[in-house]
């Protein structure tokens, strides 16, 4: 799923960004492929709000179609 | 007494680099809460050394023109001092592992240290320490905490800089796992959930957000339109100027000089000095331009702007803009010169361009705005609206047509959101204070020029022949009187000493409606084009002053034909 699908209140983690540009600047500040991150709002086609550990990034829809993400699952054991 | 050094500021976006330069250097930095404040170095002096303040960045792989500048002054310095926030470890220590592989004599500042307090999570400096190898100093900037050990540890390595050898490239892989690491163990947390606050769900939401933003508007337009355009421009034009101060120099420079001379013309005429720079320009203008410059501020330092930024992202997105782009247009409501400037916070060349001939053709500056709105709001709600929404809507036509004749692709939104904070008087009053002081500093030695040179112009009866030679124009297609050739002059200079050429002229109803449109549009200042060419070339710069005659010309005479 992109990034756009993703419910505000769940943990995800980011698959892929097929944007060069965005992709350094997400690993840059720590929300980079692989990494989890909070679904912290939406809007109906609009920006969709990440956040960690109180940092909150602002998506735009074009950009967060461009992210692949995953349901965060805890990990076993 | 050791070598002049020079030192470098480095660290992410919103950090607090300036103010910890301003501690050093006691030099102006302008200081904001949003990332991209500084889009240019700044440099001072901190003892017999040089200090540089940089626009922040995220890392150092010179993705954009921010990062370059930024790359290419930390390569010329010769010790860093990276300031980092210390509620956000995770992200800011990426850079710093950077930084730290250039082998440079450095220090890292944790600042904000007040707000980790606040929060609870005070990061354990010491480990910190121990990971980075270099010192660490924790500060709160605004509160002067933590400054002078700052200044004391950097005496000491400028005194004797250490030898660190250099490491990694900065492109190398890993950097991120040691960063995620080294935060997860100072700070002891590594995945905490983060929720909206009340406030931000308000202002980032469409219902609410669109509501609080009309309510920033009207306050704003109460404020100005009430307050200040009524009772405060009242006393300093009408009182001050226009009773104690202008009628005895007016008294006196006709005891003086001859009657009907050119000098008394030049300065107590009617386009004259006295009335253009001091009545219009001090007394009418500054308190305008100080009182929105005030309520600018509070809402740079609010934080409300990356709100905002996001609540308007898909607005912009027909005109090829993202959210960001509303930041610069806000700032071009203050000062357009000063906005095309901050225009660089965008992050491809293509935005700053549209945004450059947005703002220098339907962006009118605080001046301007105030002059205009001094004729306009007698006539009435319904004209104001009908100007407003003209405004809007050549702004939005120009935009899509832009985004849609520029080569190129949107760059789509990625910002991130500072805290929300209390804005600090101290700093709301300071920043004002400084932009107001550059508004006289650029437009009154203009104001003087512009009056002079028109004055003259007119003793020498050039304006009439102008006047003539302009008929088809101004009274043939816009149905104004010849006289606002003068206007349109004086607009060329600056835009706001156009609107005040209009004032002058004591035009009424329809044409004054015509007049305040065009003016409105007409070519944006001789400082914002001589911008305009250095950040973007005489091409651009040409082509946004000619696109702005012709509209104003165009729209005008349609205005004109059908009221
Ligand atoms: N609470 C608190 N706020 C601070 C501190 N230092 C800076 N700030 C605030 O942080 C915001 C950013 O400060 P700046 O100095 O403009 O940050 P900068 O690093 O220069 O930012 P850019 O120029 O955008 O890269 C401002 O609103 C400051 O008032 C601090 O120690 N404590
Ligand atoms: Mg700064």
């Amino acid at each position: 799923m992109n990034l756009l699908a993703a419910a505000p209140g769940k943990r995800y983690v980011i698959v892929r960004i097929r944007d060069e540009a965005v992709r350094r600047q997400a690993e840059c500040l720590g929300m980079g492929e692989g990494e989890d991150v909070y679904c912290v709002a939406r809007q109906r086609n609009g920006p969709v709000i990440l956040g960690r550990n109180g940092q909150m990034v602002a998506v735009g829809a074009e950009t967060a179609r461009k992210i692949q993400i995953t349901l965060w699952r805890p990990p076993r054991g | 007494m050791a070598p002049a050094k020079r030192i470098v500021l480095a660290g992410n976006p919103n950090v607090g680099k300036s103010v910890v330069f301003h501690f050093l250097t006691r030099k102006y930095a302008e200081v904001s809460n949003y990332p991209g404040t500084t889009v240019e170095v700044s440099r001072g002096r901190w003892q017999c050394h040089e200090v540089a303040d940089t626009p922040g960045v995220y890392g150092l792989n010179c993705a954009n023109d921010e990062e370059r500048l930024a790359r290419e002054i930390i390569d010329k310095a010769e010790i860093i001092v990276n300031v980092v926030d210390a509620t956000r470890l995770r992200r800011d220590l990426f850079l710093t592992l950077q930084l730290l592989d250039l082998g440079k004599p450095m220090l890292v500042v944790v600042n904000m240290m007040d707000e980790a307090r606040r929060s609870g999570r005070v990061p354990d400096l010491a480990r910190l320490e121990a990971e980075l190898g270099v010192p660490v100093l924790p500060a709160a900037a605004v509160r002067g905490e933590g400054m002078s050990e700052l200044a004391r540890e950097l005496a000491r390595l400028c005194r004797n800089p250490p030898r660190r050898s250099g490491g990694a490239s900065p492109g190398s892989p890993g950097r991120r796992q040691r960063a995620n690491a080294i935060s997860a163990a100072v700070t002891g947390l590594s995945d905490g959930n983060t929720e909206l606050s009340a406030a931000d769900r308000w202002l980032t939401r469409p219902v609410t957000g669109l509501m609080t933003a009309a309510a920033v508007l009207a306050a704003i337009w109460w404020v100005l339109g009430g307050l200040v355009a009524g009772k405060l421009v009242g006393f300093t034009e009408g009182i001050v100027m226009n009773r104690w101060v202008i009628p005895p120099l007016t008294r006196a420079l006709n005891v003086l000089l001859p009657r009907g001379g050119l000098l008394a013309h030049v300065l107590a005429g009617e386009l004259g000095v006295l009335t253009m720079a001091l009545a219009y320009g001090l007394g009418l203008l500054l308190p305008l331009v100080f009182s929105f410059y005030l309520l600018l501020a509070v809402l740079e330092d609010s934080g409300y702007l990356p709100r905002l930024a996001v609540l308007l992202d898909n607005t912009f997105r027909p005109m090829g803009l993202n959210g960001k782009a509303v930041i610069p247009l806000i700032l071009g409501f203050g000062c357009v010169t000063m906005a095309v400037i901050s225009t660089r916070i965008m992050s491809s060349r293509r935005e700053r361009i549209i945004l450059a001939f947005l703002l220098g053709l339907a962006v009118p500056c605080s001046a301007q705005t105030g002059l205009i709105a001094m004729m306009l709001v007698p006539m009435g709600l319904g004209w104001l609206a009908l100007y407003g929404g003209i405004l809007l809507g050549i702004f939005l036509a120009a935009g899509v047509l832009l985004h849609r004749i520029m080569p190129g692709e949107p760059e789509g939104l990625f910002l991130e959101l500072p805290r929300l904070r209390l804005p600090r008087p101290g700093n709301v009053l300071r920043k004002s204070w400084a932009k107001a002081r550059a508004f006289v500093q650029d437009a009154l030695p203009l104001f003087v020029l512009g009056a002079v040179l028109v004055s003259v112009l007119d003793y020498f009866h050039v304006l009439e022949q102008l006047e003539q030679v302009m008929a088809p124009i101004t009274a043939g297609w816009l149905k104004l009187p010849p006289q606002v050739v003068c206007a349109f002059i004086m607009g060329i200079i600056r835009r706001d000493f156009g609107a005040a050429g209009l004032l002058a002229l004591g035009l009424a109803g329809s044409q004054l409606f015509v007049a305040l449109v065009t003016i409105t549009l007409f070519v944006p200042c001789i400082a914002t084009l001589l911008v305009l060419v250095k950040e973007h070339g005489a091409a651009i710069a040409a082509a946004v002053w000619l696109v702005s005659i012709i509209t104003a010309v165009a729209v005008g005479g349609i205005l004109a034909a059908i009221l």
